[in-house]
C-alpha cells in the first residue's frame, strides 16, 4: 500500500477538482472520502491488537481490504452520521481511490482480492515500491497545485 | 405482486432501522472474515509465513516478511514473527541489508532451513519509519478536519455537520 498521506491527498485533490464543478464536493464532504480513503487500512488495527494481546489477528480482519469489505465497513460507518446516503457515497468514492493506488503497488507476493469473496485471484500492476516517498512527494507537489488553484478560483469568484 | 410488495417493504423496513442494518452488515462482515481466515491459505501463490512457521515446505518456494538481526557474507539472518510464533531463518543473498531492515523474501528453501533469495525486497530502517510518520500525519489530518466539519451529536446519537 502507499502510505496514508498520499492515500488521503489523493482523495482530497480528487474531490477539490470535482468541486470546481459540482457543489457537493464541498470541505464537509471531502473529509468524507479521506476518510474513506483510509478505511480499507482500517485491517492494520491487527497491530495494535497483535501488541497489546500478543495474538495476531490479521486473517480474520483482513477482509476489510478487499473492496467487498471495505464498502460494508463504509455502510456501518455511514449508520453513525444523519447523512447516511451522502456520507456513503464520498466513503464510497475513498475506498475507489484506495484501490485505485494499491493497485499500481509492486508487491513482493501476491497482489489484491479485488473480487474476493468470489474470486482468489490476486492483482497488481507494480509501478510504486511500498516505501516510496517519491510517489508520496509527487502526490504532495499535485496537492499544493490543486490548492493554489482552488484558492485563485475562489478570489476569481467572490470578487 | 404481493409477494414483490412485502419483499420491498421489509427492505424499506431493514433499511430505516438502524440498529437492525447495523447488526445485519457486522453478521455479513464477520462472515466474510471467517470464510476468509479458513481458506486463505489454499490460495496463496507461495506458502506464507504462518504456512512457513507451521509446516517448514521444504524444497518450495516461500515468501517471508520479517526483520533482518544479523548480517554476514552471503546472506544475513531474518527474524520472522507470525501469530505468536517466532523463530531466525538464514537467507543466502547478496543484498545489501543492515540491521533492523524490514525484508520481504522469496526464495527456495531446503530441509536445513536455509532460504535461498531469488528476490529480496528491502524496507531500509530509515525508510519504514519515514512511512510511519507520513502516515500519522495523514491521520492527524484527517482527525483535525473530521473535528472540524463534524460534531456528535449526543442526544440522537449520530453525527452531524457543524454547519
Amino acid at each position: 500500500m502507499p502510505d496514508w498521506l498520499t492515500h488521503v491527498l489523493v482523495a482530497w485533490s480528487l474531490c477539490t477538482v470535482l468541486g470546481f464543478r459540482y457543489k457537493e464536493f464541498n470541505s464537509e464532504n471531502t473529509v468524507i472520502a479521506m476518510l474513506g480513503a483510509l478505511l480499507p487500512d482500517a485491517v492494520k488495527i491487527a497491530i495494535p491488537i497483535q501488541f497489546l494481546s500478543g495474538h495476531d489477528p490479521s486473517t480474520m480482519v483482513a477482509t476489510i481490504h478487499t473492496p467487498l469489505g471495505s464498502l460494508i465497513l463504509g455502510a456501518i460507518l455511514s449508520l453513525l452520521f444523519k447523512d447516511k446516503k451522502t456520507v456513503f457515497l464520498f466513503l464510497l468514492l475513498g475506498i475507489l481511490t484506495h484501490f485505485a493506488l494499491d493497485l499500481l503497488m509492486s508487491y513482493y507476493s501476491g497482489g489484491t482480492y479485488l473480487l474476493y469473496p468470489f474470486s482468489w485471484n490476486q492483482w497488481q500492476i507494480g509501478l510504486i515500491s511500498t516505501v516510496d516517498y517519491k510517489i508520496s512527494l509527487l502526490t504532495v507537489i499535485i496537492s499544493i497545485y490543486v490548492y493554489l488553484v482552488a484558492r485563485i478560483k475562489n478570489s476569481i469568484d467572490n470578487s | 405482486m404481493g409477494v414483490k410488495k412485502t419483499v420491498f417493504k421489509t427492505f424499506k423496513f431493514i433499511l430505516k432501522n438502524r440498529l437492525l442494518f447495523f447488526l445485519i452488515l457486522l453478521i455479513l462482515l464477520g462472515a466474510l472474515s471467517y470464510y476468509y481466515s479458513e481458506n486463505y491459505y489454499l490460495h496463496e501463490e507461495d506458502p506464507s509465513s504462518e504456512n512457513f512457521l507451521l509446516n517448514y515446505p521444504d524444497g518450495h518456494v516461500v515468501s517471508l516478511e520479517g526483520w533482518v538481526v544479523d548480517v554476514y557474507p552471503g546472506g544475513f539472518k531474518l527474524y520472522i514473527y507470525h501469530h505468536g510464533k517466532d523463530t531466525i531463518f538464514d537467507v543466502r543473498s547478496n543484498t545489501n541489508v543492515s540491521v533492523g531492515d524490514n525484508v520481504f523474501v522469496k526464495g527456495n528453501l531446503d530441509d536445513e532451513k536455509i532460504i535461498t533469495a531469488k528476490k529480496v525486497v528491502l524496507k531500509q530502517y530509515w525508510m519504514y519509519i519515514f512511512l510511519l510518520a507520513r502516515s500519522a500525519l495523514a491521520i492527524l489530518i484527517v482527525i483535525i478536519l473530521l473535528l472540524r466539519y463534524w460534531k456528535f451529536h449526543l442526544k440522537n446519537w449520530e453525527i452531524v455537520r457543524r454547519k
